[in-house]
């Protein structure tokens, strides 16, 4: 026992390291065969370890200094362990005045990777927003411009890829009247799905779902299932007898499946954002006075419904915060509750947090600005007050607005949380 | 052994550096390396010196310094602690902390390899691609054309 012991522990550490020492003996003797001092080259398993700490800009940067460092930051093993780590970075679409060279337009990337053009240019640059991203560090914000335009709406934002609906002008003429006979055979093409790493810059696009009875009454949200390592589309609809119906898209297979739609929940509204938690899409039924929300797992594809701690109203709000789904209560005068819910079966919502007004004090002296705005990880909160917006520290107890560094974000612009890393649906080669 | 599990902290072990160079130091010391810990739980003679077999006596000394620090828990608050690895990271050089980082990776002290790990990121996130090169000797492999189409991709991270 004794022995068999020994030799395993030789092993490990005079012949696994063995490689190591050779690696390393080699570096030494051609340093000093060279009479320089340059620094040692670090192996792989060293380099991944610092390249995890690194921002994405840099990370994107240093793809161009060799090739094996473009396989290491592009490896599955790396690409996994970076993405579990990487940071709130808010995503914003908005219009800028003056046009720029070289900008990435979304869809026309979109129609020469497919080779024919489901879109006519003209009408590709008349309405594209240009997509930003809000870099928060140390109480400091910048708006980061990606030189990316695109024509359709952002709608959902998923493990660092994002959602566009693309849908044809042609449509919207039906935007008041019910879609009968859903475009079926007609010569329009409805639109276009996109789903994009706004890092990398890789996008891939899909035909959209089945046409809902009305324009409008459908939502489309982006997952990710872990058991699978899977993103999937998920687009929920009224369909022709007035259900709610679902089918979903894997980003894998790349085909869509029908899958049974919530029963017997009635949605008002249909179209308005979701929120993404728990590794489950999360609706509310309606704008306001519902105690529940109907949720699907991303892995398991079925629905179930889930009590709120309260009934939601005007002062509430749902965020996602630091991945668990939470319920913020600003209806108090003196106070702010925060319930967390840390799972979707069996688990309870607990009031996490209470943020006392008073410190709150001097920026926000409204009901109406002392809803959040999102989730910045699972310590702060950020408030948002008109152009300001302000990160409220769990820890601390403490308020401080975001400083932005030239241009600041206008009212109502739509701040989506989003976080920047090298997300992709392809799937990645090993790390040798 | 049993012997080793139940010895006291006063216990002196010897370490022997890649050039051969001796340091003596305090079991509890020696520890905080798992890789030492693991070879003198199944060593029957621990006055005999350990090899550190890749690791040479400056480095190692360095690395002793650290570990001493940090054996003695209670007498620094965290902030000092903090302060104490800040400054000690902050006065190496550079090469010095290239091997430091191999030297902490090889001999598996975790905290000493998450404070360089963090330092060699600071230091290099800054820089650009043809300064990575230089610093690290790196050779550009890629066709001018390859290379281009990289820095087309996300212009924007080789802006300032």
């Amino acid at each position: 026992m004794r022995m068999k012991r020994k030799s395993l522990i030789e092993e490990r550490y005079y012949g696994i390291k063995k490689r190591q020492m050779n690696f390393i003996k080699m570096v030494q003797e051609r340093a000093v065969k060279m009479k320089t001092s340059w620094v040692p080259f670090l192996p792989n398993d060293l380099m991944f370890k610092v390249f995890l700490l690194l921002p994405i800009k840099s990370l994107l940067r240093f793809t161009s200094v060799c090739k094996a460092w473009y396989k290491l930051i592009h490896c599955a093993e790396f690409v996994e362990a970076y993405n579990n780590h990487a940071e709130t970075t808010p995503i914003i679409l908005r219009g800028v005045a003056s046009k720029r060279p070289s900008t990435f337009h979304v869809e026309t990337q979109l129609n020469q990777a497919e080779s024919f053009c489901l879109f006519p240019c003209s009408s590709g640059a008349k309405q594209s927003k240009f997509i930003h991203f809000l870099e928060i560090d140390n109480e400091k914000g910048k708006l980061i411009d990606l030189n990316i335009s695109c024509s359709g709406s952002l709608v959902s934002t998923c493990n660092g890829l994002i959602l566009i609906t693309s849908m044809q002008e042609g449509l919207m003429k039906h935007s008041n009247s019910f879609l009968d006979h859903p475009l079926v055979g007609s010569q329009e093409k409805p639109g276009w799905l996109i789903v994009m790493n706004p890092m990398t810059r890789k996008l891939i696009g899909f035909p959209p779902g089945t046409l809902p009875i009305k324009l409008h009454n459908e939502s489309y949200g982006l997952v990710y299932s872990h058991l699978e390592g899977v993103f999937k589309v998920v687009h929920l609809f009224k369909d022709k007898s007035g259900c709610i119906a679902c089918e979903i898209l894997s980003l894998q297979t790349r085909s869509w499946k029908a899958v049974d739609g919530p029963v017997g929940t009635l949605f008002n509204k249909l179209g308005q954002a979701h929120i993404s938690a728990l590794g489950a899409l999360h609706w509310l039924p309606g704008p306001s006075n519902s105690n529940y929300i109907i949720s699907m797992g991303a892995d398991d594809e079925k629905f179930s419904v889930t009590d709120l701690p309260m009934t939601m109203g005007m002062y509430n709000r749902l965020v996602e915060m630091g991945g668990f789904l939470s319920f913020v209560n600003s209806l108090d005068m003196d106070h702010i509750d925060v319930w967390v819910l840390k799972g979707l079966e069996g688990a309870k919502w607990v009031k996490q947090h209470t943020i006392c007004i008073d410190a709150l004090l001097g920026y926000v002296d409204n009901e109406e600005y002392s809803l959040p705005s999102f989730g910045l990880n699972a310590k702060e909160m950020v408030f948002r007050r008109k152009k300001r917006l302000y990160a409220y520290d769990f820890e601390l107890e403490e308020i401080r607005e975001i400083e932005m560094d030239h241009e600041s974000i206008t009212a109502y612009e739509n701040i989506i949380p989003h976080s920047n890393n090298l997300a992709t649906w392809e799937p990645l080669e090993p790390m040798r | 052994m049993a012997s080793t599990s139940t010895s006291t902290l006063s216990r002196k072990l010897i370490l022997k550096s890649s050039d051969g160079e001796k340091f003596e130091v305090d079991e509890n010391v020696a520890m905080q390396s798992q890789t030492i810990k693991h070879m003198i739980e199944d060593l029957d003679d621990i006055n005999s010196p350990i090899p550190v077999s890749i690791v040479t006596g400056t480095i190692l000394s360095k690395v002793i310094e650290y570990c001493k620090k940090h054996a003695t828990e209670d007498s620094d608050s965290d902030e000092q602690l903090k302060q104490w690895d800040k400054e000690y990271a902050n006065n190496m050089d550079l090469n010095t902390l290239y091997y430091l980082l191999l030297a902490a990776n090889y001999m598996e002290i975790k905290g000493l390899l998450e404070l360089i790990t963090q330092c060699v990121a600071d230091m290099i996130k800054g820089k650009s691609p043809e300064e990575i090169r230089a610093h690290f000797n790196i050779k550009n492999d890629f066709t001018p054309q390859e290379e281009a189409n990289i820095r087309n991709e996300n212009p924007w991270a080789f802006e300032n």
